[in-house]
């Protein structure tokens, strides 16, 4: 203790040892040497903080470990001050000085390996920038889904206002229409009639009703079952429920599988898909020929394409192909054309990523052919 | 009564009842020409436009038809419409309430109005009086 007090009240003294240049023998050149360095050595070790602390000021807010810097600095200007000494006791031996200063900076020196060894894990959390564009590319990809998605939400939002506008305003007017007849009218007979209309009216307001339950259902149908489909077995099954109307128009339905027999799909999608075809095939058949419908599957690029080719009415592609696929679009007159088949038809191949497209010559007939998308992603 | 013809496009075959209905019981015009799609609408103002007598004054044309819809009507109507011995007025008649359908029919030359179905009484009579 004694040692210690006697050492603080001496702190500055250099009473007890000769300058470094008298001790030992040195020359002119070695002992230049050493204080040139030295004095280098403390410059830079000053000049490091102030770039440092330059550092912290430009991204103060954004900079992490802030504290780490400061130790940084601190412990970078002990060990200048260390030089700095070296240097002086050349001429002003004050040992006592140098040792205090070299207490200091050890210290400070192992502050800052603490300090250091503390934030090394969150060092390590940060992610590189290498890290942080995958993050920002995968999270652009998401984006960029997301806002295909709502476009194609925001289009059907679209459609479904047209369709309350158009197919449930209009036999609801005619509901209201019919009532105004029946209120004005006295003669029994005529408001029979007219209640008979409003019987047919309202049965046909729940056909567009049920109709509508099932383009909502595919379009909200998430959680369905894939399984491994054998086209011919799909369509044996499609053509059984189709036999009267088959038989009634003599058709000849053939087919071939052989390239690619299989497609994991959703089963009742596909039976849709295939019935709809297959339906219209029949519907709008040509009244001069019996129809001839061939269906076929093939592979390309990894997807499945399937086709279905028929001789019948055709379409004038000019004048309706873009709205062949729209909801409640016909384009022959029949009373059973609902304009739905082919909206769904649709709906169910985009859902599952796919694509549809036709070709179609009037008189002559049309091709439906449908890429699903490859196997691989479905899964 | 003024209007002697009265055409209406409209594939629903109720709105010709109602309008046939509505027609006769306060005689609102002579006749009426009915179509259920816009195709044997414009076939027939092809082969009937030399007949002053067969052509009607007043088209109630609906939007939403199969085939050629309303405004694919309007375009092919404007093809033939200056060989035509008779001035039509047409109005568009629809269940549809969108404003872009109105404002459609607003920006269109050929169209004289809009009226929103349900078809009544008192709109049609608003109609055909006023012609």
């Amino acid at each position: 203790m004694e040692q210690v007090v006697d050492f603080l009240k001496k702190l500055f003294l250099a009473e007890s040892w000769p300058p470094r240049w008298i001790c030992g023998t040195w020359t002119e050149f070695h002992g230049w040497l050493y204080i040139f360095s030295n004095l280098a050595i403390w410059a830079a070790y000053f000049t490091i903080p102030l770039i440092l602390f330059y550092f912290i000021k430009q991204r103060k807010h954004e900079l992490p470990f802030v504290r780490v810097f400061w130790l940084f600095i601190l412990f970078i200007l002990a060990c200048g001050t260390t030089h700095l000494m070296d240097a002086l006791l050349f001429y002003y031996p004050a040992y006592r000085l140098s040792g205090l200063i070299l207490f200091i900076t050890a210290l400070v020196s192992w502050g800052t390996i603490v300090g250091l060894a503390k934030v090394m894990p969150q060092a390590l959390a940060l992610k590189s920038p290498i890290q942080l564009e995958e993050i920002i590319q995968e999270r652009t990809y998401e984006l960029e889904k997301l806002s295909l998605s709502l476009a194609h939400q925001n289009e059907q939002l679209n459609e479904f206002r047209d369709i309350t506008s158009h197919n449930l305003r209009s036999p609801v007017s005619n509901l209201v229409s019919l009532i105004q007849l029946y209120e004005d009218e006295k003669n029994p007979a005529k408001q029979q009639l007219y209640v008979r209309k409003l019987r047919s009216v309202s049965n046909q307001l729940m056909v567009v009703l049920d109709e509508l339950h099932s383009v909502v259902k595919v379009t909200k149908d998430h959680g369905l079952h894939y399984e491994e489909l054998q086209f011919e077995n799909v369509l044996y099954e499609v053509t059984r429920n189709l036999t009267n109307q088959i038989n009634h128009a003599n058709a000849q339905i053939t087919y071939d599988f052989s390239v690619c027999p299989s497609i994991f799909y959703p089963k009742i999608y596909l039976e849709n898909i295939l019935l709809n075809l297959l339906s219209n095939a029949l519907k709008y058949r040509s009244p001069h020929r019996a129809p001839e419908i061939h269906l076929s599957s093939a592979r390309q690029n990894g997807e499945v394409v399937f086709s279905c080719k028929d001789n019948g009415l055709g379409l004038d592609m000019q004048k309706y192909g873009d709205k062949v696929f729209k909801l409640y679009k016909t384009f022959h007159r029949r009373k059973d054309a609902r304009g739905l088949g082919l909206f769904l038809t649709k709906s169910q191949v985009e859902s599952m990523g796919g694509r549809i497209s036709l070709e179609s010559k009037v008189g002559q007939g049309t091709v439906f052919t449908i890429i699903f998308q490859s196997q691989n992603k479905t899964l | 009564m003024n209007v002697d013809t009265l055409a209406v496009v409209d594939d629903n075959e109720v709105v010709h009842f109602i309008i046939d209905e509505i027609v006769k019981k306060y005689q609102l015009a002579k006749r009426l020409l009915p179509f259920l799609d816009g195709e044997s609408a414009i076939e027939f103002f092809k082969t009937a436009c030399e007949e002053q007598e067969a052509l009607p004054d007043l088209l109630l044309l609906d939007i939403n038809l199969p085939g050629l819809d309303g405004w694919d009507f309007l375009e092919e109507f404007a093809k033939i419409q200056s060989n035509l011995k008779k001035e039509l007025t047409i109005y568009m008649l629809s269940s549809s309430i969108n404003e872009q359908d109105m404002e459609k029919a607003a920006y269109n030359p050929f169209v004289s109005g809009y009226v929103t179905k349900p078809v009544t009484a008192e709109k049609l009579k608003n109609l055909l009086e006023a012609k």
